[in-house]
């Protein structure tokens, strides 16, 4: 029984999230469509303190159809149910999401394993994963035919569905006969006597070793990872803005805004279209790690800098939103001395 | 309307004198700028430093294209190295064009995050580094690769994660939220 409910659990956060999101309504499946809607309740228990939302377009079209959204078509939570992959990958991805955060945490590390860290850290960064089985788009489907929203591929029609490989896989040549790197990319990834670059409308490039067939990078296009105009991936139902961008930035009827890769993106509500860019940021400072590679430089904004200076005792340097306190001797980042936004 | 486009070039002139020096950013081509910011050293933003060069034209679209123009008028801090359009024509034949391209706009943001380093370094504090750390120095770039300082002579040398360099060029324009340095060279990190 217990699992019944769990499903129908997940099931009704799945379908209804987005939709309460569109609406500016509750998440989670709530079936609160009246009352007033708002960007604090949505947020997974990231604390108070924010503004009340803003309901540019009124309320007036809150009740009925957050109300039939919390309560799924029978047809839909049954295709839901049927399809235990589906549901396997939704899980799983919140599960990444929440093993991304933990990496987030202060770690200790020292030495070269904290270089070698960081490096791993970085490349990570600028080649994001997105290959963890069924690609699956965040809900959005529902705007597909409803044929199509069912695979949860991002409404790619019969066919058009393509495999997608891993770093380090070998790549299958044969999948991509036909196909050429797009125009628009030939120059910057032309092949060399070590690497080949394979495309197949995947919406990624591959870079894989003349010798072994190995792939060696995964470079995302449109259609693959984060773009502009391209549909939020799935796992980016709830917000999930660092604290320090809160206050600017948050979700009403018009915007709704997500972190992921490094940058805050601006969505459209109705489409789960990506717009815009609206703070990029470089995630490498944490408290309690030392200062990273990269902070050579004192890099404090103006109206900062009367008060933190470089001196014997303490350096100051500043990434994504905060000031850090630097120890000037052993290099250990000891506190976040000023939130900007 | 015109009140309000008047009232902006008042305040762009009156950046342009605060930033003293900065001759280059001068040469608006029309773009009237929009809300300026009321604190930092001038009221011009990163994004209107930008549209208010003719150097970073072609810079200023792909900005507009890869959909940063909010990252570089927001509150947070930014120092951008600006290819200059002596830059771009470096690129191989068609690249400027094909990297502006719709169905580019994933390549397009990653060459542009290349060029951007979080916080305010300004050209005293890139020359400081450098000096204290014997020469060079190494910022790690929004793209998530880092960047290397050197110099040579008197000139600031950017060297990208794949070995591509760039000169600093010209005078830095200082922004409410950030700072522009010219670059001769695109740095496509590979």
């Amino acid at each position: 029984m217990r699992n019944l409910v769990l499903l129908v659990g997940t099931a009704a956060l799945a379908i209804a999230m987005p939709a309460g999101a569109e609406k500016g309504g509750q998440g989670g499946g709530h079936g609160q469509g009246g009352g007033k809607p708002g960007k604090v309740e949505r947020g997974s228990g990231h604390g108070g303190g924010g503004k009340p939302a803003k309901m540019e377009r009124g309320g007036g079209h809150g009740g009925g159809q957050a109300a039939r959204a919390a309560r799924p078509h029978k047809a839909e939570r049954q295709a839901f149910r049927a399809e235990r992959p589906e549901r396997r990958a939704f899980r799983e991805n919140r599960r990444a999401i929440r093993d991304e955060r933990r990496h987030d945490q202060v770690v200790h590390r020292s030495g070269d394993d904290r270089r070698d860290f960081r490096r791993v850290g970085r490349d990570d960064r600028r080649m994001p994963d997105f290959h963890s089985g069924a690609r699956r788009f965040g809900g959005y489907d529902r705007f597909c035919p409803p044929g199509l929203a069912k695979k949860g591929n991002g409404c790619l029609p019969p066919g058009q569905a393509k495999k997608l490989f891993a770093r380090g896989q070998r790549i299958e040549r044969d999948r991509f006969e036909g196909y050429r790197v797009p125009a628009a990319y030939q120059s910057f990834y032309r092949d060399t006597p070590d690497h080949y670059y394979s495309y197949d409308d995947s919406g990624y490039i591959y870079r894989s070793d003349r010798g072994s067939d190995l792939i060696s990078a995964i470079i995302p296009l449109l259609g693959g990872g984060f773009g502009i105009g391209q549909q939020l991936p799935a796992g980016y139902d709830a917000y999930n803005l660092p604290t320090q961008y809160r206050d600017d930035y948050y979700d009403t009827d018009e915007s709704l805004y997500r972190y992921g890769d490094n940058a805050i993106y601006e969505v459209d509500p109705q489409s789960g279209t990506i717009e815009g860019i609206v703070a990029l940021l470089a995630g490498d400072l944490n408290v309690g790690q030392a200062l990273p590679d990269g902070y050579d430089a004192y890099n404090l904004p103006m109206d900062y800098r009367d008060e933190y200076q470089d001196g014997d005792d303490y350096n100051y340097r500043y990434a994504d939103g905060n000031i850090y306190q630097v120890d000037a001797k052993t290099q250990m980042i000891q506190a976040i001395v000023e939130m900007l936004a | 309307m015109k009140k309000s486009l008047f009232t902006a070039a008042l305040l762009l002139a009156a950046c342009q004198q605060e930033e003293g020096g900065n001759a280059s950013a001068s040469d608006s081509n029309g773009a009237a700028p929009r809300t300026g910011a009321e604190s930092g050293p001038t009221k011009t933003n990163l994004l209107q430093a930008l549209g208010a060069s003719q150097e970073h034209k072609t810079l200023a679209k792909a900005v507009e294209t890869a959909g940063l123009t909010r990252t570089l008028s927001g509150a947070q801090p930014y120092t951008l190295f600006a290819p200059t359009e002596a830059a771009f024509g470096k690129l191989p034949a068609g690249a400027a064009n094909g990297l502006l391209a719709p169905e580019a706009k994933g390549q397009l943001v990653a060459v542009l995050t290349g060029h951007i380093v979080p916080g305010m370094v300004t050209a005293a504090d890139l020359g400081r580094a450098i000096e204290r750390g014997k020469g060079k120095a190494q910022l790690a770039t929004v793209g998530g690769s880092d960047l290397r300082f050197s110099k040579d002579g008197d000139a600031i040398v950017v060297t990208d994660a794949a070995g591509g360099q760039a000169r600093v060029t010209g005078t830095e324009r200082l922004a409410s939220n950030g700072v522009v340095h010219s670059v001769d060279g695109v740095l496509t990190g590979k």
